[in-house]
């Protein structure tokens, strides 16, 4: 028997998707008013012809992916190493990894910028500082992401298993781990990415021509573009969203058709 | 020289000592069975041998090689887990393969021994499948096939059958002897069931707390228990307590009732309490008159398939008495009867203190 969802139940669906779509729905028929009294995608055609659009879009999807790829390099064999030999500095990790929702990403910026403007170390016009600074931002969720990969998965006997047919440990955390934890590495650099697109301050303040600053500007000088603007990164979230889907959806395909015996 | 040498091996986790000092000796091609109640130390003694604990003192000798520090990557020892862990992300040829690929094995040699494994195993036809697509036991056979392959010295194997279902634990641990024979290699095998080392095994290790209980063979495992814990752990046991009527000649007083040990004691024991053991299967009930007779009442009756199990009330005390589900042979008496349970001086053990 089917159990049919209760009229509270609806009430709440209907209401929660609405507190969600109700702006969006606003913000997109806004961004169609750029021409008075027509409606039409005028904002956006402004939006794609803008050249500094799809040059610090490139950018900070250049500085995503280097973040994404230095974080899980540093992430992915220290998270590993924790789960394997020290579970209880595990905690502390974890601990360590939620610093940045405490300490607001200004704290951040303006402490890289005093300790690294001055000798011995100079770092303050090298992007490196930058994806590092992003590192720290998307430490949480990369973290979290690699956690809960690792959680799911039987990291101490796999690994002894590997061991015991000769493996050492590079080998190991490629061969074993990582593929068994990629569908918690693409949410995590789906989470790190989205991040790192929509940043402002550290890019701001380092002075990069990144994505954040620039949706930053275009809201303080024009009207109908950064709504037309909110809808593209929108839908290119969403994107990128699909593709994550469509990867877990891959893994899936795998499915049981062995049954117990 | 044996092939495996434990000696004086020693494992302390902080305060608490986990294996005491342990010597042993594993013969090549022998099957030894590791067997105690959980955390006596059996799987610390595995883990130490594999690599994957580093003892606190003694060392470890296979072939005559000291190993005892030697990484787990390069001691050829295959291992078998009790959870599988095949990878999840490699099909079942990828699995059996992945230690002949590390050991950089030219693909038509690992091809060919991965059927040949495959064949050994009776699962030619999973090659492609992926570990989630099969039943443990399938799962524990590719693990088995896997850790195989690599042609190690020893196989170690961590209570391969405890996560099965008991039809297939039985096939399956057919299926290890089989092959361990087949192939040869000397393998040690840690339980927590008696029946699973007493029927697979050379020789059983019994261990609990850190400690050798006793080392033999199954049948002496079983008839001749050098310790009560291994006599109570081992089978099923009844324990009375009596008193030496006559030290000399091993009469024992069971309350009103008397009878005869094959033993001898001390003289200055007379009068002292000794605990005695008795296997239900020793003891059969009214039929062939035996040398020691205790006179009961059957409290209840349980069929256990092949046998059944009676409990006899002696002098307030249960006694298990096993009598072969066959009424051609006897009349099995009912709830309630009074009746006679029979056994030999030499069926009873007296166990040490």
């Amino acid at each position: 028997m089917k159990k049919r969802p209760s009229l509270i139940a609806w009430l709440f669906i209907v209401l929660g998707t609405s507190y969600f779509l109700l702006p969006l729905i606003a913000t997109f028929l806004f961004s169609l008013r750029a021409k008075k009294d027509t409606l039409g995608f005028t904002a956006y055609q402004r939006v794609f012809e803008d050249s500094s659009f799809y040059a610090t879009f490139r950018f900070s999807a250049l500085m995503a992916l280097l973040t994404i790829i230095a974080s899980m390099l540093l992430l992915v064999p220290t998270v590993y190493w924790a789960y394997l030999r020290h579970p209880r500095l595990h905690r502390l990790i974890e601990l360590v990894s939620l610093m940045p929702f405490v300490i607001p990403p200004i704290v951040l910026v303006f402490g890289l910028i005093k300790s690294y403007s001055r000798p011995p170390v100079i770092l303050v016009q090298s992007r490196g500082l930058l994806i590092a600074g992003y590192m720290v931002l998307a430490l949480p969720y990369m973290y979290r992401a690699i956690d809960a990969g690792l959680r799911a998965t039987n990291v101490k006997t796999l690994t002894e298993a590997a061991q015991s047919l000769g493996a050492g440990w590079p080998r190991i955390i490629w061969q074993v781990i990582v593929p068994n934890i990629r569908g918690a590495l693409v949410n995590g650099a789906f989470l790190t990415f989205a991040t790192v697109l929509g940043e402002l301050t550290l890019a701001q303040y380092l002075a990069w021509p990144a994505f954040g600053p620039y949706l930053a500007r275009i809201s303080q000088n024009k009207a109908y573009e950064p709504a037309a603007l909110t809808i593209i990164s929108f839908a290119l979230t969403w994107v990128i969203f699909g593709i994550v889907l469509l990867f877990n959806s891959k893994d899936q395909q795998q499915t049981q058709f062995g049954g117990t015996h | 020289m044996a092939f495996i040498e434990l000696h004086n091996l020693t494992k302390q986790f902080g305060p608490t000592t986990v294996v005491s000092p342990l010597n042993l000796a594993v013969e090549r091609g022998e099957f030894l069975s590791v067997l105690g109640p959980s955390g006596c130390g059996k799987t610390t003694t595995l883990r130490m041998i594999a690599g994957f604990e580093a003892p606190s003192g003694g060392s470890i000798k296979i072939d005559g090689a000291d190993i005892t520090r030697t990484p787990p990557s390069k001691r050829k020892i295959g291992i078998v887990f009790q959870s599988y862990a095949l990878f999840p992300n490699m099909s079942v040829a990828q699995n059996i393969g992945y230690g002949l690929q590390i050991a950089k094995l030219s693909k038509q040699a690992i091809q060919q021994r991965v059927d040949e494994m495959l064949a050994i195993i009776h699962m030619q036809e999973f090659a492609n499948r992926y570990p989630h697509q099969l039943s443990g036991g399938q799962q524990q056979r590719v693990a088995l096939a896997r850790a195989l392959a690599i042609r190690p010295q020893v196989l170690l194997l961590d209570e391969p059958l405890s996560a099965l279902d008991a039809k297939i634990r039985v096939s399956l641990r057919q299926d290890i002897r089989a092959i361990q024979r087949e192939l040869g290699i000397t393998a040690i095998y840690v339980t927590h069931d008696q029946e699973e080392a007493l029927s697979l095994s050379d020789r059983v290790l019994i261990m609990q707390k850190g400690e050798v209980e006793q080392l033999g063979t199954p049948a002496e495992i079983y008839n001749n228990p050098k310790t009560s814990f291994v006599a109570q752990f081992v089978g099923t046991l009844n324990t009375l307590e009596a008193t030496l009527h006559d030290a000399k000649r091993g009469i024992l007083q069971f309350g009103s009732q008397q009878f005869e040990v094959s033993d001898s004691f001390d003289a200055a024991l007379q009068g002292t309490t000794v605990q005695v053991a008795l296997r239900p299967e020793r003891l059969s009930l009214n039929g062939a008159v035996s040398q020691n007779q205790l006179h009961g009442v059957v409290k209840e009756q349980m069929l256990l398939g092949p046998i059944v199990r009676f409990h006899v009330e002696v002098e307030q005390h249960l006694l298990f008495v096993d009598v072969f589900n066959d009424t051609n042979v006897s009349r099995l008496p009912n709830r309630g009867e009074a009746v006679v349970v029979n056994f030999a001086p030499h069926d009873c053990l007296v166990l040490a203190r």
